[in-house]
C-alpha cells in the first residue's frame, strides 16, 4: 500500500482533477483506492458525488481535533458507483476555514498518521491512499505540509508551465528531503497544462508524466465529469498520460509492498 | 533545469475554447467504471520478483538447503502471482513452503515410484 499526496504550491494546476482521474484509472485496474480530501473547497468530494462534504465529520475536522471519527463515502460517477473507491471528505467548508487555527506540527503529523493507519487497517485493505491538498507552501502552512510529507510514501508534484507553476519544485524537493531524511520516499512529477511535450525536464525526480493543455479536459471537468471516463479523441493524450501515471503508481506500489513497508 | 516552452494563448481565448467543447463533450459516450483492464504486467512482475527475493532470505534463515530453496521458490511463484497486490507474510509462507518441500507430496510420480527406481 502506498500513500501519495498531490502537492503544488500554486492553485489551479489540476491536483484535484488528476487525483480523481488517477483514482478512477487505478480502480478500473482492480485496486482499492481511498481518497482523503484535505482541501476545504471539497471539489474532489463533490466531483465524486458527495453532496454535503462540509456538513459531516471528515479528514480536516479529524486532523484539527474537532472529531474522533470520519465519515466514509463510496465514490459515485455519472456511470454509477465505483465500489472500490472510497472518499473521506474534508468536513469543513470555506466558511469555517480550519487553517486559521491549526494545531502544532507534531500534533498534525500524529493525527494524520493515525487517520492513515486507521484507513490502512480497514477490513478491505486499500492499495492506494491518495491525498488531495489545497495549494500549500512551506512558508504559509508549514505544519500541514510537513505532516503530509512525513506520512507519505510517494509525493506526486503537480506543476505547470504557467508563470509560477514550476519554479517552486527545486526548493520543495530540498524541503521534503529535510522533513523525512531517513525514510524511503519517491517523487513523481506531473507536468500539467503544457503548451507542448517538447523540452527537457530534470530536477532529480524519478518519474515524470506530461499532460498537454487541453480545453476538452477543462470542459469535462467544469461539467462535473471525470475526463478520464469520457470517450473523445481530444482526450486521448490525457487518458494516455493518466494511464502512464497509474502504471508508475502500480509499479511503486509493487516495490513498496516488500521494501518500504509501513 | 531548462524551462519548457511557455504558452502563447490569452485567458479569454482559452475560455472560448472551453465553452466550444462543452456541447461536444456532453454528447460523447462514456467509459463505464466497470470496464476493467486489470493490473499492468510490469507491476505484477516487480511484485513477484521482490517477493521471491524476500522469500529466499526467509527460507535461508530457516535453514533451507539450495535444492529446497529452488523448489520452494518454484512453488511460490504462483502463490505470489495470485496474491497480487496484497502483502504476504513471507516468514509464514516460507515455513509452509519448506514443510511442503520436505514432505513427499504423493502425486502420481511418488505413488507409483518403486523403491529401487
Amino acid at each position: 500500500m502506498i500513500v501519495t499526496p498531490l502537492i503544488s504550491q500554486k492553485g489551479g494546476v489540476g491536483k484535484t482533477l488528476i487525483a480523481a482521474s488517477l483514482a478512477t484509472a487505478l480502480s478500473m485496474r482492480g485496486y482499492r483506492v481511498w481518497l482523503i480530501d484535505l482541501d476545504p473547497n471539497a471539489t474532489l468530494s463533490r466531483a465524486l458525488g458527495i453532496s454535503n462534504p462540509g456538513g459531516v465529520s471528515g479528514a480536516l475536522t479529524y486532523v484539527m481535533g474537532l472529531g474522533r471519527s470520519v465519515k466514509v463515502f463510496t465514490a459515485v460517477t455519472e456511470g454509477g458507483a465505483m465500489t472500490n473507491v472510497r472518499v473521506i471528505p474534508p468536513g469543513a467548508t470555506i466558511g469555517n476555514n480550519p487553517y486559521n487555527a491549526l494545531p502544532s506540527t507534531a500534533v498534525l503529523t500524529s493525527r494524520l498518521g493515525s487517520l492513515i493507519s486507521g484507513v490502512s487497517s480497514y477490513r478491505a485493505m486499500p492499495n492506494f491512499i491518495i491525498i488531495d491538498t489545497p495549494a500549500l507552501t512551506p512558508s504559509l502552512s508549514p505544519g500541514l505540509l510537513t505532516a503530509i510529507i512525513s506520512n507519505s510514501d510517494v509525493i506526486t508534484l503537480v506543476a505547470t508551465d504557467e508563470p509560477g507553476g514550476m519554479g517552486w519544485l527545486g526548493k520543495f524537493l530540498e524541503y521534503s528531503s529535510t522533513v523525512a531524511p531517513t525514510r524511503r520516499q519517491d517523487q513523481v512529477a506531473v507536468l500539467n497544462k503544457l503548451a507542448n511535450l517538447r523540452g527537457a525536464f530534470d530536477v532529480g525526480v524519478r518519474y515524470t508524466v506530461k499532460i498537454l493543455r487541453n480545453p476538452a479536459v477543462e470542459a469535462a471537468w467544469r461539467m462535473g465529469l471525470i475526463p478520464y471516463l469520457v470517450k473523445d479523441p481530444e482526450l486521448a493524450q490525457f487518458r494516455k498520460s493518466i494511464d502512464e501515471l497509474a502504471v508508475i503508481m502500480e509499479r511503486l506500489n509493487a516495490e513498496y509492498t516488500w521494501v518500504g513497508r509501513r | 533545469m531548462r524551462l519548457l516552452p511557455r504558452r502563447r494563448k490569452a485567458v479569454g481565448e482559452e475560455d472560448e475554447e472551453i465553452m466550444s467543447r462543452v456541447r461536444r463533450i456532453s454528447n460523447r459516450p462514456r467509459i463505464r467504471p466497470g470496464n476493467n483492464p486489470g493490473p499492468s504486467k510490469e507491476a505484477v512482475e516487480v511484485y513477484v520478483e521482490y517477493g521471491l527475493r524476500e522469500l529466499e532470505n526467509a527460507l535461508r534463515s530457516l535453514g533451507a538447503s539450495e535444492d529446497e530453496v529452488r523448489e520452494a521458490l518454484r512453488l511460490a511463484k504462483k502463490t505470489l502471482t495470485d496474491s497480487y497486490p496484497n502483502p504476504v507474510n513471507t516468514e509464514e509462507l516460507a515455513r509452509q513452503l519448506l514443510g511442503m518441500v520436505r514432505t513427499p507430496q504423493g502425486g502420481p510420480r511418488h505413488r507409483f515410484r518403486l523403491p529401487w527406481a
